[in-house]
């Protein structure tokens, strides 16, 4: 096979966006439930998550932003945003909502915040933060979701248009969000005074990371058997990430980096060995494998009009 | 507060949480991914029948196009394609056709949007045989990128022409990454909302035919009712030992072809029938 030219008209801003996106979601929904479950038990957790989702969904959409030719236009949501059977309507405004709805929750959980405002009603300021808690993971889950969907309903693009890539994404941001969490669970100083619960905790996101690798990798495999099975243009797509110019990244990026390793050194960490470099490499890696998949599904995205 | 719940029931609970969330996941991504196409589309819907067997490559739909629509793209009439029997001897110069406005040169940039419709000539191998294919390149009002655009730029009227709003356009690419024809461009670099084809919504709206329809010297192309010009694309089709594309592909689009060749040879996307 010859030169095949790559899917370009959307290029690294929207593909960081898919990560961001992801991340953010999946970050807003690990940090939701750690609130509703373990109550507040780990304040700088919940305020380290929620103020990450906020900040990485507010860059993941400037990226989306200035990936238009007309920021300014797009930035009028109501005169932009209008058509209903547009899943990029429904996505945009998912975004803002996903944007206040996690500022509001990081900021319900820092206490300089609720200090100054619900001083003499602590009670209602932890009980607006469960209520932002919830919304956020709500919320979260979906707007992970919505990365995938964006270009999962492109009948244009074979690689793209099958409900497996709103699952894949989905599942990548929801282990990428996990391992946010547990980088700064190892990076951080072991402040938080309930350190038994962490360590049930860390191992219980030890136990989803296993699980969400497991899956992802799964979904890809089937994935790829069923592009190359749906037609020349699906095939091209395939044989681009596994042979041909994305190859080198494909396998050793995500497959090597981003899917084998991390599951290895999480199975050691779930058999009790709780290294340093260890609690900080798994996750590190599981963030690149995140970011590399969105990069290679978007490239590898080749259109019929080929 | 949820206080003293023991880990092994809450990390069920959190468990089957999961695999619902999972399964409604797969749910909504499955819908979502269901082609946003499902309506009937022969019922008062308008239809061009492009002919590529008869064809000749003389570039006058180019020039028409550009006349009606004011579009600043370079135009080269093809005389010698209109010294073909198919075209009726005598018929008007395209000096009389087309006054001072006439161009000469014809530029390669296939990307210009300021072109909404070309015709290329292709050769075509089948084993021994060679021959040559004139294929017509512009909007078939498919109707994709307006389902996707998510400012109502693009939108597909009730007659199934696609018309395009360029003061709506934020520029996002979703058009034309739902596009299989390849067909959304921005027009030029600083003008950066997104054109294409109107179908010349305005002429048909003012009964006439769209100003490519009315003006092909060889009868390859004609307008009307979406069910006759299917009708007539099949019966040509049969005609000739060619086929109609555009009838059943994405559901049924608005430019129907009929060619003789391999839809790879003639340069038409494979694209779902739905």
């Amino acid at each position: 096979m010859g030169e095949i030219a790559l899917q370009s008209s959307w290029g690294v801003l929207v593909a960081l966006y898919l990560f961001l996106g992801g991340l953010a979601g999946g970050t807003a929904l690990v940090t939701g439930v750690v609130r509703l479950k373990y109550g507040e038990r780990f304040p700088r957790l919940v305020r380290f998550g929620a103020w990450a989702s906020a900040l990485l969904l507010i860059c993941g959409v400037l990226c989306l932003l200035a990936e238009t030719t007309m920021p300014l236009r797009a930035m009028q949501l109501w005169r932009a945003f209008t058509n209903p059977t547009s899943w990029m309507t429904i996505g945009a405004w998912l975004l803002v909502a996903g944007i206040a709805v996690f500022g509001l929750f990081a900021l319900a959980s820092t206490p300089a915040v609720t200090g100054a405002l619900l001083r003499k009603k602590p009670e209602t300021a932890a009980k607006l933060q469960k209520v932002f808690a919830a919304i956020a993971a709500v919320l979260g889950a979906c707007v992970a979701l919505y990365t995938g969907i964006l270009i999962g309903v492109l009948i244009n693009h074979p690689l793209w248009n099958t409900p497996l890539i709103p699952v894949l994404f989905t599942v990548s941001a929801f282990d990428t969000g996990i391992a946010l969490v547990c980088l700064y669970l190892a990076l951080g100083k072991p402040t938080d005074d309930a350190k038994e619960e962490q360590a049930k905790m860390t191992g219980l996101f030890e136990k989803c990371s296993v699980g969400l690798i497991a899956a992802e990798a799964v979904v890809l495999v089937v994935l790829l058997a069923m592009t190359n099975g749906a037609g020349t243009v699906g095939g091209l797509s395939v044989w681009a990430l596994l042979a041909g110019p994305l190859a080198l990244p494909f396998w050793l990026v995500l497959v090597v980096c981003g899917l084998a390793a991390p599951l290895v050194l999480e199975l050691l960490q779930l058999r009790g060995n709780h290294a340093r470099w260890l609690t900080v490499a798994a996750p590190a890696l599981i963030l690149v494998g995140g970011l590399a998949l969105r990069f290679l599904i978007l490239y590898a995205g080749l259109p019929l009009s080929l | 507060m949820t206080k003293n719940t023991t880990s092994g029931v809450s990390r069920r609970n959190f468990l089957g949480a999961l695999s619902a969330a999972g399964a409604g996941l797969i749910a909504v991504a499955t819908a979502s991914a269901a082609p946003a196409l499902a309506e009937d589309n022969l019922s008062g819907k308008k239809g061009i029948l492009f002919d590529a067997t008869k064809c000749v490559g003389c570039h006058y739909c180019e020039a028409a196009c550009k006349k009606a629509n004011g579009l600043d793209c370079d135009v080269a009439i093809d005389l010698k394609a209109l010294a073909n029997d198919a075209v009726p001897s005598g018929l008007l110069s395209s000096d009389v056709l087309f006054g001072k406005d006439r161009p000469q040169a014809v530029t390669e940039d296939d990307r210009d949007g300021s072109r909404w419709l070309r015709v290329t000539r292709t050769t075509v191998t089948d084993g021994e045989n060679r021959s040559e294919l004139n294929m017509r390149h512009a909007c078939t009002h498919c109707g994709l990128c307006a389902s996707v655009c998510p400012s109502g730029a693009m939108k597909k009227r009730a007659d199934g022409i696609v018309d395009v709003d360029r003061e709506l356009c934020i520029g996002c690419g979703y058009c034309y990454q739902a596009c299989p024809f390849d067909i959304p461009r921005y027009p030029a670099e600083g003008d950066r909302a997104v054109t294409k084809c109107t179908g010349c919504a305005g002429r048909v709206d003012a009964g006439q035919q769209p100003a490519c329809v009315d003006i092909c010297p060889a009868g390859a192309l004609a307008f009307g009712d979406r069910a006759s010009v299917a009708a007539s694309g099949e019966a040509r089709a049969a005609e000739v030992g060619g086929h109609l594309y555009g009838k059943e592909e994405l559901g049924g689009i608005g430019v129907m072809t009929v060619t003789a060749h391999s839809n790879a040879d003639s340069g038409l996307p494979e694209v779902p029938k739905n």
